[in-house]
């Protein structure tokens, strides 16, 4: 028989990152792009009011980052720190609970319906479910009647338009996406592996800490990342339930770009709060990895015969 | 209170619908869909220097005299959809009304979208359209294609026209002032002066429950106002001086910047707030005996709102068929039924309702017009809008 020629059985091979071209495109487009209009116009200069156009980019400088970092913005930054690692560590304390439960407790057949309830939130809009804090929380508000009427408060509930207020609608805003990743994680861990820790002895605290906490930490990683990010550059709640008191970042950036037509600082307060989240991040994952790192030392086992 | 707008459904106790809608609509944040779709989406936006929403007015087009959809970027709650409605019909055009906080916000939003942000008519108050015209942002109008036009009172287009440009790029939508509105429950002896407003600001149970104005130039105005000094001062002296009375007598009492105060202020998350007079008698209205109104004194602010068309606009046509429209004096009454301006459109006053509540804050004595100051922009805008954002993250702290 005749050999066929290998080039006539060749098939047509597309490079393998052609999959991820699309979404390359799309990132390229409207992320980095922008992204460095918002650098470039970072070290541009604001023109005055009744010129043509609101950035001057003939002369670049870093007068912007000096103005960031004065005093009175430098507050409203420690304060959206503050919130966002507050919020998040909130959500985590609140979230794994429920998670733990739904993925251990709850019988497989209840459990779509259960977690269906968790985003059920999610059904109405964002900015919806925030205003709704408004009229529970207001002075004359159903919480601070019902607050009074049992004696438990003297006067008007006072929480709106303070960071009080904001703590509490971001870690309302936020939590699901804590228990997503976290009952994902939960619910593939096998149950085999639990009920083998508690057979070789283990308690149930030493059980969590040594066998389930390990196991779903990429999990537990993923939701802290999930709530730190969008939180820390949080616009909408503190907008709705800050007032002047509660103002973040977010709203900093909106002011300039929005009010005060100052989009070279706004630019660069922009810069500044993505280096911030990247810094707070950075700190995070060493104090981590560090922690790890002693555990793992503390409870190592030799398993050679002596 | 007022209509209902047909757009938004909701189940909830009447108290807290009226609330809810009143927030939706009036702090503008949220773009509602069409009655058709009846969904509510988030748009990206805020209070404290947010953005608009969109409430559109669906009307089965029949007769098509001008056709096509009207795009209109202007304040909340700032026309009567009853004319909407009205107009979308008899002409079949398709209402689009998207809303700002601030003349800022909308000029910065029209820059950086440019023709593609689709807006045929905006409302900027007077002194910004020279701004937008150095912007290229408006379109010359055509004063023979709003004969309605003359029906304007001729002092209030002086003032509107102060600069020479304003008279040619817009015409008058509504005027006002400013003053304040407070919780006589809680202050009981009445306010004359901005010097008392700034006194009774500082008192234990006022103090942390006080409201100011998102807009700038009424901010700084406060202290120019009080101490006898050109509202339109270029002066760094006394700007400085502005600076330092606000940042020590008012930033520790303030609770939040707020354009739109009277429902807030009605929930009891305020005692006394700034405001302008159509939205300070929206809550004079809810409890005449509780809730009362001064204008500003010994000066205080005139500012004239205005309809202009956008050099972008794709429906010219319309546009110039909607100003003419609302021009027209019984319009321009229901206009002022529903917003509380003066419309400055003669003849109107003759179609206002006899029962029409509390009058008094909508169209001034000749005493108060006497306080009357028109502000206009100038070389000190930009350094009104520093004190203003330092005074704003003064009061953050």
């Amino acid at each position: 028989m005749a050999v066929m020629a290998p080039t006539a059985r060749r098939k047509l091979r597309l490079p393998r990152f052609i999959m991820a071209v699309p979404s390359m495109i799309w990132y390229v487009a409207f992320f980095v792009v922008p992204l460095l209009v918002i650098v470039l116009y970072s070290f541009g200069y604001k023109p005055p009011a009744t010129a043509a156009s609101s950035i001057g980019l003939d002369r670049l400088s870093f007068d912007n980052y000096t103005n960031t970092f004065s005093a009175t913005f430098n507050q409203t930054f420690i304060a959206t720190i503050r919130i966002a690692v507050t919020g998040t560590l909130l959500c985590l304390l609140v979230g794994f609970p429920l998670a733990y439960f739904l993925a251990t407790r709850t019988s497989p057949r209840y459990r779509g319906v259960l977690l269906g309830l968790v985003i059920v939130p999610f059904w109405t809009s964002f900015l919806l479910r925030t205003f709704a804090w408004r009229i529970l929380l207001a002075a004359n508000g159903p919480a601070s009647t019902f607050l009074q009427s049992i004696g438990f408060l003297d006067e008007p509930l006072r929480v709106l338009d303070t960071r009080g207020a904001v703590q509490l609608g971001v870690l309302y805003n936020y939590l699901p996406l804590m228990i997503f990743p976290l009952f994902v994680a939960l619910d593939r861990l096998d149950p085999a592996l639990r009920e083998a820790s508690k057979d070789l002895g283990a308690g149930r605290i030493a059980t969590f800490f040594q066998v389930t906490l390990p196991l779903v930490m990429p999990g537990v990683v993923a939701g802290l990342l999930l709530v730190f990010i969008p939180l820390a550059g949080e616009y909408v709640t503190p907008a709705v339930l800050g007032g002047a008191k509660g103002l973040m970042a977010g709203g900093l950036v909106a002011s300039q770009f929005l009010a005060a037509l100052n989009w070279a600082l706004g630019s660069a307060m922009a810069v500044v709060l993505i280096l911030l989240i990247l810094v707070v991040i950075g700190v995070f994952a060493a104090a981590g990895l560090i922690v790890r790192t002693i555990v793992r030392r503390n409870r190592k086992v030799e398993l050679a015969a002596k | 209170m007022k209509k209902e707008v047909e757009t938004i459904r909701l189940l909830a106790p009447r108290a807290t619908a009226n609330h809810l809608r009143y927030q939706l609509t009036r702090r503008g944040f949220i773009r509602v869909g069409s009655a058709a779709a009846g969904g509510l989406l988030l748009a990206a936006c805020g209070d404290g220097g947010g953005s608009g929403g969109t409430e559109t007015t669906a009307v089965a087009t029949t007769a098509a005299e001008v056709g096509g959809d009207l795009s209109i970027y202007t304040w909340a709650e700032y026309q009567n959809p009853d004319n909407t409605e009205a107009f979308a019909a008899a002409n079949g055009v398709n209402v689009i009304i998207d809303i700002y906080e601030s003349n800022e916000a909308a000029i910065a939003k029209l820059e950086l979208a440019g023709a593609s942000a689709g807006y045929d008519i905006v409302v900027p108050t007077s002194g910004f359209i020279k701004l937008m015209v150095a912007k290229d942002l408006l379109l010359e109008l055509d004063m023979a294609r709003l004969p309605n036009s003359a029906n304007i009172d001729p002092a209030i287009a002086a003032l509107q026209n102060a600069d020479g440009i304003a008279g040619k790029y817009s015409v008058v939508k509504d005027w006002g002032s400013t003053g304040w509105v407070y919780d006589a429950s809680v202050i009981t002896e009445p306010l004359a002066t901005w010097g008392d407003f700034l006194t009774v600001a500082a008192q234990p149970d006022v103090s942390g429950l006080v409201s100011i104005l998102g807009a700038p130039g009424d901010v700084t105005g406060i202290v120019f106002w009080r101490d006898g000094i050109d509202w339109n001062t270029t002066d760094p002296a006394d700007l400085d001086h502005a600076e330092e009375v606000l940042l020590a007598e008012l930033a520790p009492h303030i609770k939040a910047f707020d354009s739109y105060p009277a429902l807030s202020l009605v929930a009891g998350e305020y005692v006394l707030s700034q405001a302008w007079n159509g939205d300070a008698r929206v809550a004079v209205i809810e409890d005449p005996e509780r809730y009362k109104w001064g204008l500003g004194a010994p000066k205080t602010e005139l500012w004239v709102d205005t309809w202009a068309i956008l050099k972008s606009a794709a429906n010219v046509d319309a546009a110039y068929a909607w100003i003419n429209n609302i021009l027209d004096p019984a319009v321009a009454a229901k206009e002022t039924e529903w917003h509380g301006y003066d419309t400055a459109v003669m003849g109107a006053q003759d179609f206002l309702p006899a029962d029409l509540p509390a009058p008094e804050i909508i169209f001034f004595t000749e005493e108060e017009k006497s306080r009357l100051v028109a502000g206009e922009v100038n070389e000190a805008q930009d350094r009104i809008v520093e004190i203003y954002n330092n005074l704003q993250a003064a009061a953050g702290i």
